[in-house]
């Protein structure tokens, strides 16, 4: 027998938290997920659309906490993310259509721990990380890149509860979302990717983000490529190399597939065009 | 499990007993009758199921009902409910706009709410606008020039379109 | 200049904008498709398959299921209450499971939940076979044999002597002069082969019907989503085992069908009907999106293998071709499918010798069928292809060796069809040159290109035929019913369908027109088969070119009763009598007086024939000219007349992630006569985003016979974002065939389109295009 319950506060939500609990925000995740075979006759299903607590983006300190159930069209207009981090905003604007984007929630988008998510580059971009509160009302916060472990599967333990996505402001950095899909609407990204640049004033490279999804089990930041640039101007023989770097980067990790055949020359293209138009 | 779920739709206040893992396109077709929302996909894909709920696009097949208790849903049946066309269903027609007339509700619905949120769009938005909503038969053309119309007033609204 | 211009008509409603007149029920949501109707006491009915194939089914366990409460019905294919074959070639029900779409048992229930519950809760035993899946497969020697009625190769030819997978129905031969001597005077001879996939109609609703005893009548009714309500009563009287006459076939507004709406939902409703007798309850049919991709026919997947040969001046001398379609498991289409590809398989091009061999196989997979073209954008994608190859081997422009080799007046085709209508192909592909800047184009993009390696851009004309109507592929024959009713307002019916295309506006204005009323007075009654006579199908974009010649004779002839009736009345005779907004005038005072006193109502004429009892009403049949043609060679007349078609297709491809930007579509349509100059547009504008489709993104994907993208998330359909600039130019030429002088429109307005994108694709990378559709993948495999 399924349990319903569609709480109003964050309080009533963790009261409702039983081992089998199953979230829906949205719906457009779960209800394809239902049409497909997953059986909700035994579950508790809690619904997260009447918490008027877990909508909205507030401003912290050196960031932004968008919280859970703010919908993907909500961060497409919202003016601190367009201003403190637009490729956020442009990420969310390419998620599948204006229905979708409308009812789809950044909590489910990152919930869901698919591969292809659109958002997820632009927040690991910005230092994302979830905020997590369990049945006991205990927060913890956690990296993105930690938080999805692989397709479908995160760290979020049945007790608990996303809260809230924690981002850093990345005014001051120049920042471009890129898509791949079939399709300029209703696309499943076939590889997306995110970046950001900071200067200093002699050209050289402050800081420097860059992010590529649906190219592997979970979106990667490549953290120790970006710190091998601090310090260097971005030259063509330089972008040619990071961009290689990444691309095998990628490769090693995936292993050959049928798909790397396309993707890993692809992300070499990419991540090269994206940092040359950078410099412009 | 059984619940009652009360909302608005197309300005009514209704109750209806739903079971929770319902579909908001099911209680639209099966349990109110509203049989313009149409199924195309179930998947949230093709746009045929688009209502309009709290002033926004949401695909009804991929929509809880139960989550819509105390919400505003519009359906195509409430643009002419008073007996008149909406100029966007008049510019439709006078635009050649719709063939076989299975993704026209939804298309309609996407083309009202676009305008009623930027009213005045350019191409490219009005392709944006409608672009969770999918036809095989127009080929998107007719539509786009029929929500132009629309934008450009050529319609004026409330009682120039008689049914 | 035959460019059509909308003070061209010499007619009151023919070449006229009128609006559709089903138009108000689609926007408001009021119209009811199949699936939008519920009866009292209706159960939902539901299929079980299984997920391999093929397969001998060695149990079916419906325990589980039978406990469930709400499950009233269970017929599974060892029941003795199953009937398994239908009519054509397709199984209701089979223990031998050969492709995705067989169905292994059906169920009713009071609802759908229900319904899902007990199709998952039953149990399938069963053993896989080896299958066969892809042409190449199926021709190999020792490949298994899928179907008893399956043939060899011998030499080459299909052969009943030798068992194999090849429908030997579906064999069709061109034999026209002789190649080997052609090919011994050209100076350059090329040979190239191309594939294309298979790709689903895709139409918005899915299948839907619903079957249940009219007490009215005591008939059993099935009310369909059917594209061809008569060949859907086929089934309804198979299945129900009842005669024809019991059986009542009402077609629901369609919501799309392009060819598709055939056989699936024939057996659909064949079903639906076996439920509906088990049980004595109406049952209802819905296809889920899922169940329409895995179960409805497909645009064949076909393999070319071409030869051609030219002097080098670039006049074609020889062509040679083998063309194998993949039929499927079962197939009631492929064998008149191929007859047109065969026709057509030598292009829109005067070649004195030509010999091509077009056949299908079986394949354990779904079945090839109809799809708004019916083997044309296969055969043009590949014929256009060789022609942009040749133009490559000789050096040549592509669009002078078109120019150098297209049917004209007085050229044989390749069945050797004499053409002695006006064909305006070239000044049409003038027109085209023109308007897009071709030539200046071309050599502005191959300068562009030689100094880019990132974005390539690429510029494509492609020309083509297409025979109009049937042709000799069956008999263009239809009937059409008008009444007249006392208030002046009329009542037509026919037998072919308002398929979403337009049917229903066109033939009220073929109507309307000779008698002179206007688009207002006209009722169209949707098809009813127990209230008209079988017409035909409504394919092969029959429907205004051949299908309206019944209404409009039998238009002119009720005209004729009513004009007698109003010289008597007028007292003036006959040849005087003009007809325009529902009024009958002197000629003298029409136009120019035509408020005149002189003057009778159609109205009060229509009033006065009710109570002097005299005709309102007129049934006309219409049965043209027989084609000869003969099938062994492939000689003789093919189509009574042709619909010429010129389309040029600009790409912009980002060589880094094999992204094509399709920037603009130019479509040139001969449309013989312009019947409604919107809806024509209409037709063009999807034929052109359907087509782009094609080009790019659409191909069902499989895995041994199992389709992977069984739905619009990952079967990738054109949205309103992907419509590039498209500009249409719409043609008249003479023509003696055709209601009032139409010809084909729905299928030419997408049959070339994928064809010049692709060859704007080849052109853009210097490569052949040898398989559709150009994914992101194939674009980059084609940069070195």
């Amino acid at each position: 027998m399924l349990n319903y319950f569609r709480p109003k506060t964050i309080k009533e939500c963790l009261e409702c938290i039983t081992d089998d609990r199953v979230y829906i925000a949205g719906g457009t995740d779960l209800l394809v997920e239902m049409r497909n075979g997953h059986d909700l006759s035994k579950k508790t299903l809690i619904d997260l659309s009447h918490i008027p607590e877990l909508k909205g983006v507030k401003k912290i300190d050196g960031g932004l906490e968008i919280m859970a159930c703010t919908s993907h069209d909500d961060l497409v207009l919202n003016k601190d993310v367009n201003k403190s981090l637009k490729v956020l905003s442009d990420a969310c604007r390419t998620v599948g259509s204006p229905q979708i984007r409308n009812m789809g929630t950044i909590g489910g988008s990152i919930g869901t721990a698919s591969p292809a998510s659109d958002p997820m580059p632009a927040l690991m971009l910005a230092d994302g990380s979830a905020v997590i509160i369990n049945k006991k009302g205990e927060i913890r916060e956690e990296k993105l890149e930690k938080f999805v472990v692989k397709p479908g599967i995160t760290t979020l333990k049945n007790d608990e509860l996303i809260l809230s996505v924690k981002v850093k402001s990345l005014e001051d950095y120049k920042q471009s979302f890129f898509k791949i899909g079939r399709r300029k609407a209703l696309a499943i990204a076939r590889l997306n990717f995110a970046m950001a640049i900071l200067k200093n004033k002699d050209n050289t490279i402050k800081d420097i983000k860059i992010v590529v999804g649906a190219a592997l089990p979970v979106t990667k930041r490549f953290y120790d490529i970006e710190k091998q640039l601090i310090g260097k101007k971005l030259t063509e023989k330089i972008i040619e190399k990071i961009s290689k770097d990444i691309s095998d980067q990628v490769l090693e990790i995936a292993g050959p597939r049928k798909s790397s055949e396309y993707k890993i020359p692809v992300i070499k293209n990419i991540i090269s065009r994206m940092l040359k138009d950078m410099e412009v | 499990m059984k619940l009652m779920l009360n909302m608005t739709i197309n300005n009514e206040k209704i109750s209806v007993e739903i079971e929770p893992d319902s579909r908001l396109l099911d209680v639209l077709r099966d349990d109110l009758g509203l049989l313009g929302t149409k199924e195309g996909c179930g998947v949230g894909e093709c746009g045929a199921c688009t209502v309009i709920i709290d002033g926004k696009t949401a695909n009804s097949c991929v929509t809880l009902a139960a989550s819509m208790e105390g919400c505003d849903i519009k359906t195509i049946e409430y643009l002419s409910k008073n007996g008149k066309l909406h100029p966007m269903q008049k510019s439709f027609i006078d635009n050649s706009a719709l063939q076989c007339g299975f993704c026209t509700p939804g298309f309609v619905l996407s083309g009202v709410n676009l305008l009623e949120r930027n009213p005045n769009p350019t191409e490219e938005e009005i392709k944006e606008g409608i672009s969770g909503n999918i036809c095989r038969c127009t080929g998107y053309e007719q539509i786009v020039k029929a929500v132009e119309d629309v934008r450009d007033e050529k319609y004026i609204k409330d009682g120039a379109c008689d049914e | 200049m035959s460019l059509f211009e909308y003070t061209s008509s010499k007619y009151n409603l023919i070449g006229k904008d009128i609006k559709r007149v089903d138009g108000l029920e689609k926007v408001t949501g009021k119209a009811i498709y199949a699936a939008d109707l519920y009866k009292k006491n209706m159960l939902y009915g539901g299929n079980v398959r299984i997920k391999e194939y093929p397969a001998k089914i060695n149990k079916v366990n419906i325990d589980e299921a039978i406990k469930i409460p709400g499950v009233v019905e269970i017929i599974t294919c060892f029941d003795k209450k199953a009937k398994k074959h239908s009519w054509a070639d397709y199984c209701y029900l089979t223990d031998e499971v050969k492709f995705c779409g067989d169905v292994v048992a059906i169920v009713a229930a009071e609802s759908k939940k229900t319904l899902d519950k007990a199709i998952k809760s039953i149990k399938v035993e069963y053993e896989l076979q080896e299958g066969v899946y892809t042409i190449e497969d199926a021709l190999k020697e020792d490949a298994p044999i899928i179907r008893e009625k399956g043939v060899g190769l011998v030499d080459g030819i299909p052969s009943k002597d030798k068992k194999g997978n090849i429908f030997r129905d579906s064999y069709y031969p061109i034999r026209k002069g002789d190649v080997e001597e052609g090919f011994k005077k050209c100076d350059v001879i090329i040979e190239r082969e191309f594939t294309v996939p298979f790709i689903d109609q895709a139409y918005i609703e899915p299948e839907a019907c619903i079957v249940y005893h009219d007490p009215k009548d005591g008939s059993i009714t099935g009310e369909a989503s059917a594209q061809n309500p008569f060949f859907t009563r086929r089934y309804l009287a198979d299945a129900s085992d009842c005669n024809m006459s019991e059986a009542r076939l009402i077609q629901r507004t369609l919501g799309g069908s392009f060819g598709g709406k055939e056989e699936g939902v024939g057996v659909q409703i064949g079903r639906a009907a076996m439920l509906h007798k088990a049980t004595g309850r109406p049952v209802k049919m819905v296809n889920t999106r899922e169940e329409s991709l895995i179960d409805s026919s497909k645009r064949h997947a076909i393999n070319f293998k071409y030869k051609i040969g030219a002097t080098k001046e670039g006049k074609i001398l020889a062509i040679e071709g083998t063309l194998v379609a993949n039929c499927g498991a079962y197939n009631n289409q492929t064998q008149f499918m191929n007859w047109r590809a065969s026709v057509h398989s030598a292009g829109v091009y005067e070649i004195p010798n030509v010999k091509t061999d077009t056949y299908g196989v079986f394949t354990n997979n779904v079945h090839g069928g109809a799809m708004r073209g019916y083997s044309s954008p296969q055969v043009i994608f590949a014929q256009e292809q060789l022609m942009n190859e040749l133009a490559r081997a000789l050096d040549m422009d592509s669009v002078e060796l078109r120019r150098k080799n297209i049917i004209r007046q007085n050229s044989r085709t390749a069945t050797n069809q004499l053409i002695t209508e006006e064909v305006i192909l070239e000044e049409m592909m003038d027109e085209l040159l023109k308007r897009t800047d071709y030539y200046n184009k071309k050599k502005e993009y191959e300068a562009f290109n030689k100094n880019s390696a990132k974005i390539k851009k690429g510029i494509n004309l492609v020309s083509s035929f297409r025979g109009a109507g049937l042709g000799a592929e069956g008999v263009d024959a239809n009937g059409a019913f008008i009444q007249a009713t006392e208030d002046g307002s009329v009542i037509i019916n026919t037998g072919l369908a308002e398929n979403g295309q337009g049917l229903q506006t066109a033939y009220a204005q073929i109507a309307a027109e000779p008698l002179g009323i206007t688009i207002d007075k006209i009722h169209f009654h949707s098809v009813d088969t127990h209230a008209i006579a079988d017409s035909g199908m409504t394919v092969a974009s029959r429907g205004t070119t051949m299908g309206a010649q019944s209404m409009k004779l039998a238009a002119e002839k009720l005209a004729m009763l009513f004009k007698e009736h109003a010289a008597e009345k007028l007292n003036i005779s006959i040849d005087r009598i003009a007809c325009k907004d529902n009024y009958f005038y002197d000629i003298d005072d029409f136009p120019a007086n035509y408020r005149s006193e002189k003057r009778a109502s159609f109205k009060d004429i229509c009033n006065e024939r009710l109570w002097d009892g005299k005709q309102m009403a007129v049934y006309e049949w219409f049965r043209p000219a027989l084609n000869e043609y003969d099938h062994h060679t492939g000689q003789g007349k093919a189509f009574p007349t042709y619909t010429y078609n010129a389309c040029i297709a600009e790409v912009e491809i980002d060589t880094e992630i094999g992204e094509i930007k399709v920037k603009k579509v130019t479509s040139g349509l001969d449309c013989g006569r312009v019947i409604n100059p919107n809806m024509i547009k209409g037709q063009m504008f999807g034929g052109i985003v359907m087509g782009i489709g094609y080009a790019i993104t659409e191909e069902i994907e499989l895995n041994k016979g199992k389709i992977l993208n069984d739905n619009f998330d990952s079967y990738i359909l054109p949205t309103s974002m992907d419509v590039p600039e498209m500009d249409l130019v719409l043609f008249e030429s003479e023509t003696k065939e055709g209601t009032f002088g139409a010809k084909s429109i729905g299928e030419p307005s997408t049959e070339a389109v994928a064809a010049a994108i692709a060859g704007s694709v080849g052109h853009a990378l210097n490569k052949n295009v040898n398989h559709l559709p150009c994914s992101l993948e194939s674009i980059l495999k084609y940069i070195d």
